[in-house]
């Protein structure tokens, strides 16, 4: 009987580590859901750089899709990077200080 | 003199000061706070538009009493007191918060029989904030009142007394260690190069010359207070720690919280376009934080399995809606930027409270652990739904007013890639709330749920029936404010 409950658990164990598996009919279509917005909203942004610049705008739409298309999938790798974690948070935070910092107060000079 | 403009901010802080003070008398509590609450959306209404000057410091009098050798100065026109500014604009955003105030804590006393004291405390106390935010025209004032709100915001996840808030709470106040400090820095920059910081002040010294519009400590200014903007409101980079402080308060928490993000957004917003909206490529900067809120926030809320926190990630995306309205420039575009904040603060107040009753009854907000939960209130889950299709833009409700707004805006203004990412986005939100909604209420339910509820209380149910009819009214008649934001809009450009 011992080894009967034993096993059971250990059925139970299995099962409940499965259904932690991200794997399932609902997560998969929402990351490719997030992978096709991701994916969109990259070439509709580069497409709206027309707007500064034609030449910048052609460049960094041939960019997009060739990044895209060797890093994909990009959903998971996306959502790895916005984790509740207070490292990638205060990174990034402190990346998008610096370059709004930078591109705003140099590259007005040059406007 | 109106009165009723101070009284605006000073009810609320007196609320918060006598419930806190009562603490433990739940009932003393109960009435003060239902009293308060549903004066603050009737003051709002009543109160008649127009500035108070605070310590009589009216410049138009000033003026006569100045000496010779200040008079036809610049400093002789400068106010030399705080003002604030009450126009319809302001009163349809502090009405909504109100409103929303009232059925949060109404929710709050219907789901919890004892109440807290210092909780409540942190909500008025936050009410009060965001509407001092909203009156004043004075940007180091707006700062203050903007650290209050962020600090009442720390101390309602605190008080939620959830799984990990007091790990979110600390690492918002670290993040805002950054972004607050770099906001009051550039308001420093601001006052020392024009001397004041009143917002009349600041753009009648710009456009008349008196300083230079590109002085470089204008400039860094600028890129200071825009990436203040973006840590109040919540855009990227900040997006991922406010979804986090929106899942981990109580549902009727939450609720009042994405009201406050929506009004300190607006708030900044807006006196950065008055202030800032000469310089170069300043639209192209908000489109940019718009469309990375948009896309990061909705792919994140896709990939979700926690339904709390992938409301707040909507939450999230559905303010990059507001800031490409600001982005794109219009006056047809900002009066859809002003619509969408007013629908937002409605709808997602709506969708927190809603789905709020799911982790009241269960007590867990993972989808993976729901189902069928249809079988226990379906008029609930009906009016979930419905708000769901509102947040989606779903027509006849106000979320699809606003967003067809966004969109003819986009498109008249010649950015019709923005058109056709609104447009995609929208549809991406109404895929994640039916997924959400489907495995929440529709699918079988799993053997081993408990309920920690048998029922959802009536309070409850009439909080989310009054926002979904308010819902409806705004996307039937929209003119009642838009009538209002489409003339502001063309004031600001």
């Amino acid at each position: 009987m011992a080894l009967y409950q034993k096993f059971l658990d250990s059925i139970k164990g299995l099962k409940s580590s499965l259904s932690k598996d991200p794997t399932t009919m609902d997560n998969v279509s929402g990351a490719i859901a997030a992978e096709f917005l991701i994916f969109v909203s990259l070439i509709l942004a580069a497409l709206f750089l027309r707007h500064v610049s034609v030449v910048a705008s052609i460049v960094v739409v041939l960019l997009v899709a060739v990044l895209f298309f060797t890093n994909m999938p990009l959903a998971g790798k996306i959502k790895s990077e916005q984790s509740d974690s207070l490292e990638k948070m205060t990174f990034y935070v402190v990346i998008v200080l610096g370059i709004l910092v930078a591109v705003i107060y140099w590259g007005l000079k040059y406007v | 003199m109106n009165y009723l403009i101070p009284l605006m901010v000073v009810i609320p802080i007196l609320a918060a000061l006598i419930v806190n003070i009562f603490g433990g008398k739940d009932k003393t509590v109960k009435a003060i706070s239902i009293v308060v609450a549903i004066a603050i959306p009737i003051i709002a209404i009543i109160a008649a538009v127009g500035i108070q000057y605070f310590g009589g410091h009216d410049p138009a009098l000033l003026a006569n009493s100045l000496p010779s050798n200040l008079v036809g100065t610049l400093v002789a026109s400068y106010n030399t007191g705080i003002v604030y500014v009450f126009e319809n604009i302001e009163r349809i955003f502090i009405f909504l918060m109100g409103i929303v105030a009232f059925l949060a804590v109404l929710t709050y006393f219907s789901e919890k029989k004892e109440v807290s004291g210092p909780y409540l405390y942190l909500i008025f106390m936050g009410i009060a904030s965001v509407t001092a935010l909203m009156l004043s025209n004075d940007i180091f004032n707006m700062y203050v009142f903007f650290e209050i709100t962020a600090l009442t915001q720390v101390g309602i996840i605190i008080a939620s007394s959830t799984e990990d808030n007091y790990e979110i709470a600390l690492k918002y106040l670290i993040l805002g260690a950054i972004g607050g400090p770099m906001l009051l820095l550039g308001i420093g920059f601001i006052l020392g190069t024009i001397g004041s910081v009143n917002i009349n002040d600041i753009i009648f010294a710009i456009s008349n010359n008196y300083v230079n519009p590109y002085a470089p400590s204008l400039v860094i200014g600028f890129a200071l207070i825009l990436f203040g903007w973006l840590y109040s409101a919540g855009l990227p980079p900040f997006h991922t720690i406010k979804s986090a402080v929106y899942s981990k308060a109580r549902p009727n928490g939450s609720a009042i919280l994405q009201g406050f993000s929506v009004l300190c957004m607006l708030a900044f917003g807006i006196a950065m376009y008055k202030i800032f909206a000469y310089i170069p490529y300043f639209n192209t900067a908000i489109i940019v934080f718009a469309i990375l809120a948009m896309a990061l926030s909705i792919a994140m809320s896709a990939m979700e399995v926690d339904f709390r926190r992938m409301i707040a990630f909507l939450a999230v995306g559905e303010l990059g809606f507001i800031a490409l309205g600001f982005g794109i420039g219009t006056q047809y575009s900002i009066a859809a930027a002003l619509f969408q904040a007013a629908n937002e603060i409605v709808i997602t107040a709506l969708l927190f409270i809603g789905f709020g009753t799911v982790y009241y009854l269960t007590k867990t907000s993972d989808t993976r652990k729901l189902g069928g939960l249809i079988a226990v209130d379906s008029k609930m889950a009906i009016m979930v739904l419905l708000g769901g299709f509102a947040l989606a833009g779903v027509p006849p409700f106000n979320g699809f007013q606003s967003k067809l707004m966004l969109v003819q805006a986009a498109l008249d203004a010649g950015y019709t890639e923005l058109a056709v990412l609104a447009i995609i986005v929208s549809v991406v939100i109404f895929f994640t709330f039916v997924k959400a909604f489907h495995t929440v209420y529709l699918q079988p339910k799993p053997k081993d749920l408990k309920f920690a509820h048998d029922k959802i209380p009536k309070a409850t149910v009439f909080s989310v029936a009054v926002l979904l009819i308010i819902c409806l009214a705004l996307g039937i008649f929209p003119n009642i404010v838009t009538d209002v934001f489409i003339p502001f809009a063309g004031g600001l450009i």
